[in-house]
């Protein structure tokens, strides 16, 4: 006999992490099945996710840098500068509403066969990720365009993906938790997503914020996230705001683990509501 | 060869259902509109009553229903275990319990080995991807691992006669061929304990034969089914 399994009220939470191991195959395989599917459905499929952050791009930096006439960061660009911003807010945007819908779209999966939750909204982040990887080749280019050479800042891109990543799970994983026992959450996800653009500094520099309401700001997790990204890629001009980084950092680790607390809990009864 | 592979002992599950008076019906799914709408009204109907000086009565009645109340049985090593009851007898309620869908209220169940539940054939198709790319997600979804689908990919297809329509978008498929293709999958599953249930309704009497047959060739499973 191999292993016993014992089914008991309150057992489900006991060896959730060993279940999360062992059933990484179907993550693989979901994280695959979404990705096929997206790029089966629509026929721009990989060109979407250059397509939507350059127009948005163009409009930014029309409307904020030439219109509003905003200062760039240091000498770089506007367009640059926006498009350094949009990427990591597009992978934030798409990885938190895919996540948050991905439950109710496997609703099928959630009643009729056991595995650990946690499993299905992690892997529509990996959808994410490749338009993530997608948009970043095109900021190649761009920087290639405008003759702005990387340095090795670039280097320390990953961590702050990391970050981004961990800042759309918290939210994702709560969210996902209230569509499920409340379905009409879902038509407040796109509000979060749009409120957030114009919050977090996606078109602008963040820069242009007062000193002394930086540190209140940074409690945007995408703002530690964003600043970080254009540290990175523009090489280092405005000099990282270290105290509003770790504010960042912080709010976006309390956020993962308060939507994984909220997760967990609503987790068992997911399939008696779903 | 009597090894007692599944114990259930005083098993009960417990549903809540909300009647809730004043709103319209049943409901599919809560949605927060209507949860608010709903404190709202209780609310106020809660200050008209107090304000006339009455006692205050229960806005919200919620039902108990137990779908199951202290099951026990055993199941040894070998045994084929097959329960029947009418619509609502909770068949489904244990099936769900045993492949850990839901959680039991109270009581316990200890299971021998790891268990493969087939509630229903051909769950997670996806219509866009292909026969084969289905075969192998529902295979992964069933617990299958990839070495373990490759291994039986040709039985599979041998099995469900689709080889000609492989890479054809299931959605493709006639209903015929879709259910013969998700049989097939779920007619290679092999595990210790097998949780059928009601999966044998579809597809035509020689297909059932086959797949029973197909199974019976594993003695050491357990299928209890519904």
């Amino acid at each position: 006999m191999a292993e016993v399994i014992v089914i008991e009220p309150g057992r489900y939470q006991r060896n959730y992490w060993v279940d999360l191991w062992r059933y990484r195959e179907l993550f693989r395989v979901l994280a695959w099945r979404d990705l096929a599917v997206r790029y089966k459905q629509t026929v721009i499929g990989a060109a979407w996710a250059i397509i939507r952050p350059f127009i948005t791009m163009i409009v930014f930096t029309v409307i904020f840098g030439r219109i509003a006439k905003l200062p760039s960061d240091g000498t770089a660009p506007y367009a640059l500068m926006v498009f350094a911003g949009m990427l990591p807010w597009t992978f934030f945007s798409t990885g938190l509403s895919e996540a948050s819908n991905s439950l109710i779209n496997n609703a099928n999966l959630i009643s009729k066969v056991y595995f650990p939750r946690l499993i299905v909204p992690t892997a529509t982040v990996v959808v994410a990720f490749v338009d993530f990887l997608i948009s970043f080749s095109m900021l190649l280019v761009l920087m290639a365009w405008y003759q702005y050479p990387p340095g090795w800042r670039m280097l320390v891109l990953p961590a702050f993906t990391l970050l981004a990543f961990l800042a759309s799970m918290g939210p994702a994983l709560w969210i996902t938790a209230l569509n499920v026992k409340y379905r009409d959450f879902r038509y407040v996800i796109p509000f979060i997503v749009q409120f957030g653009l114009y919050v977090s500094p996606v078109g602008f520099s963040s820069s242009v914020i007062p000193e002394d309401w930086r540190l209140l700001y940074s409690l945007n997790p995408m703002v530690g996230v964003i600043d970080g990204f254009r540290w990175c890629i523009l090489g280092g001009q405005p000099p990282l705001y270290l105290l509003g980084l770790a504010a960042s950092a912080c709010v976006a680790v309390f956020f993962l683990w308060f939507g994984l607390y909220r997760f967990r809990t609503m987790e068992k009864s997911f399939a008696d509501l779903i | 060869m009597s090894e007692t592979v599944i114990a259930v002992e005083n098993l009960s599950k417990r549903y809540l259902i909300e009647h809730t008076p004043g709103a319209q019906g049943y409901r599919r799914y809560t949605t927060l509109r209507d949860v608010i709408g709903d404190e709202v009204r209780n609310f106020a109907r809660k200050a008209l009553t107090a304000a006339r000086g009455r006692q205050p009565f229960r806005t919200r009645e919620v039902e108990e229903v137990w779908a199951l109340k202290n099951v026990s049985f055993e199941v040894k090593q070998g045994e084929v275990l097959g329960i029947i009851g009418r619509n609502g007898a909770g068949k489904s309620t244990l099936m769900k319990i045993l492949s850990r869908i839901t959680e039991p209220t109270a009581g316990r169940v200890t299971l021998g080995s790891r268990v493969a539940s087939l509630l229903e054939v051909g769950t997670g198709f996806h219509p866009e991807l292909t026969g084969r790319e289905n075969i192998y997600l529902n295979g992964a979804i069933l617990g299958m691992s990839r070495a373990e689908i490759r291994g039986k990919f040709d039985e599979i297809v041998g099995f469900a006669e689709v080889e000609r329509f492989l890479d054809t978008p299931v959605k493709r498929y006639s209903s015929g061929m879709y259910v013969r293709l998700a049989f097939a999958v779920a007619a290679h599953l092999e595990a210790e304990i097998l949780v059928v249930d009601e999966v044998l309704a579809v597809g035509d009497t020689d297909f059932r034969g086959n797949a029973w047959a197909r199974w019976a060739r594993f003695p050491k499973q357990e299928k209890p089914c519904s």
